[in-house]
């Protein structure tokens, strides 16, 4: 009997988590914040940008975000402060985005960030089976770049993985239909003495085992702004930080995180709504 | 190197998403229905007007919905909209006898159109809504482009 590899222990893994053909997520990104890159200059956009534009051909210049640091263990406790943050230029972001206007690569001296959303000729969600290997790709071209350049290697503070979905308006009544959480909630059963919740927004925070990133679950009622249709918007994220700032440190991160996303998702949404996304675990 | 100094608060709401909603508790009495206007005409067919019009175009309604996002993100007014011939939207707005129109085009490009009491009008594009619409209402309010005004005379032509 042959050995099982690292990365086929980690698909049969995968194997078992819930997984959906149609699930209603609409963006995925996979988030690297490093310390900056003190070389980095404006210059270093572009080329760049040389390297990569046959497959991102549309650029755009955005504003820099700012990393927000998730705080774990005492330091979590303590009241939310403003802090300073001392930026060195260039105060820039830049958008790379692709022929198929699906994938967007997000850029800073002190970020690296992968994209996917969902466009209406493409109907199907890629699946992270696909995603994971974009973004091994992609960071791989960013790092040979950077050490081609001599601009350093990143020193990774922080990762974070966010699952996107839009639930439209239809296929469900209220929102004990959507959400297995609220059928407890006041309103949310026959006996409660108030009407069915007619609009609701929450966020819901968890601590991962050993501190190994915090995960974020948010519900929030929205119009998209692409269409003007009204959504409700659940989005999932978990940030922390892998032990080592290595490629194959942040992959099993993300894929440990992304195991969380999936849970999450498959307890906050009720099985009348997973018969509609086509649930297949 | 010039350094910067810039605020940061913990819990602010994620900037790295791609794809962009309003939040519903964000939203202006008037969005709701401006944005269902805008379906309501993007979705007349073709010779809507009797005279072989275009109904409108995919870029136009796609922009026209970003655009209501930007104004109500901005603390504008409701704008009235109205069908372009050629498959695209206008909206408007007037105050205090400032008029300002902002033709959607089917591609998807903007341009605006101001006109002063005094009936001195400036015309242009609008490359980047995000940046210059919120000059454009701060001109509609107060009649003054502020900090608009450099990047305006520079970019457009003015006429009397």
């Amino acid at each position: 009997m042959r050995d099982v590899s690292p990365l086929e222990q980690m698909r049969s893994q995968s194997l078992a988590l819930p997984d959906f053909d149609e699930p209603p997520v609409v963006e995925t990104l996979l988030d690297v914040a490093f310390t900056p890159l003190a070389a980095w200059r404006i210059p270093h956009f572009g080329l760049f940008w040389q390297l990569i534009k046959s497959d991102y051909p549309q650029v755009e210049d955005q504003p820099p975000i700012l990393l927000q640091r998730e705080r774990f263990g005492e330091a979590a406790d303590k009241p939310t402060t403003f802090e300073f943050q001392f930026l060195q230029q260039p105060e820039a972001r830049c958008w790379f985005i692709s022929n198929s206007q699906s994938q967007l690569i997000q850029l800073q001296n002190d970020r690296f960030i992968l994209n996917w959303r969902k466009i209406p000729a493409e109907e199907r969600y890629p699946h992270y089976d696909s995603i994971r290997p974009n973004f091994e790709f992609e960071w791989s071209r960013f790092f040979d770049f950077l050490t081609r350049e001599s601009l350093g290697i990143p020193e990774v503070q922080q990762c974070e993985i966010q699952y996107i979905n839009h639930i439209e308006l239809s296929g469900w009544q209220s929102f004990t239909d959507l959400f297995d959480p609220l059928t407890g909630w006041p309103g949310g059963r026959g006996a409660s003495a108030l009407p069915k919740p007619h609009d609701m927004a929450m966020t819901t925070t968890y601590v991962l085992p050993d501190n190994r990133g915090k995960m974020r679950v948010s519900l929030q009622p929205a119009i998209r702004n692409v269409d003007g249709k009204p959504v409700i918007q659940l989005s999932l994220l978990v940030r922390g930080k892998p032990e080592l700032s290595s490629t194959a440190s942040i992959l099993e991160w993300f894929d440990g995180a992304r195991e969380w996303l999936l849970k999450a998702f498959a307890e906050f949404t009720t099985e009348k709504m997973h018969i509609t996304w086509k649930r297949r675990d | 190197m010039a350094t910067a100094v810039r605020a940061m608060r913990g819990g602010l709401p994620s900037q790295n998403q791609w794809s962009s909603v309003m939040p519903l508790s964000d939203i202006p009495y008037w969005y709701t229905r401006a944005v269902q206007t805008v379906m309501r005409l993007a979705d007349q067919a073709e010779n809507w007007d009797g005279y072989g019009s275009l109904n409108i175009q995919i870029p136009a309604r796609t922009r026209a919905n970003e655009l209501l996002a930007i104004l109500s993100i901005n603390g504008a007014s409701a704008p009235h909209i109205a069908p372009l011939s050629g498959g695209g939207l206008q909206f408007e707005w007037e105050f205090a006898g400032r008029e300002l129109e902002l033709e959607i085009l089917p591609t998807g490009d903007i341009d605006f159109l101001t006109t002063s009491p005094n009936g001195e009008m400036l015309q242009g594009e609008v490359p980047d809504p995000k940046k210059q619409i919120p000059l454009l209402f701060g001109w509609l309010i107060t009649g003054e482009f502020t900090t608009a005004a450099s990047y305006l005379e520079n970019r457009y032509a003015t006429s009397p």
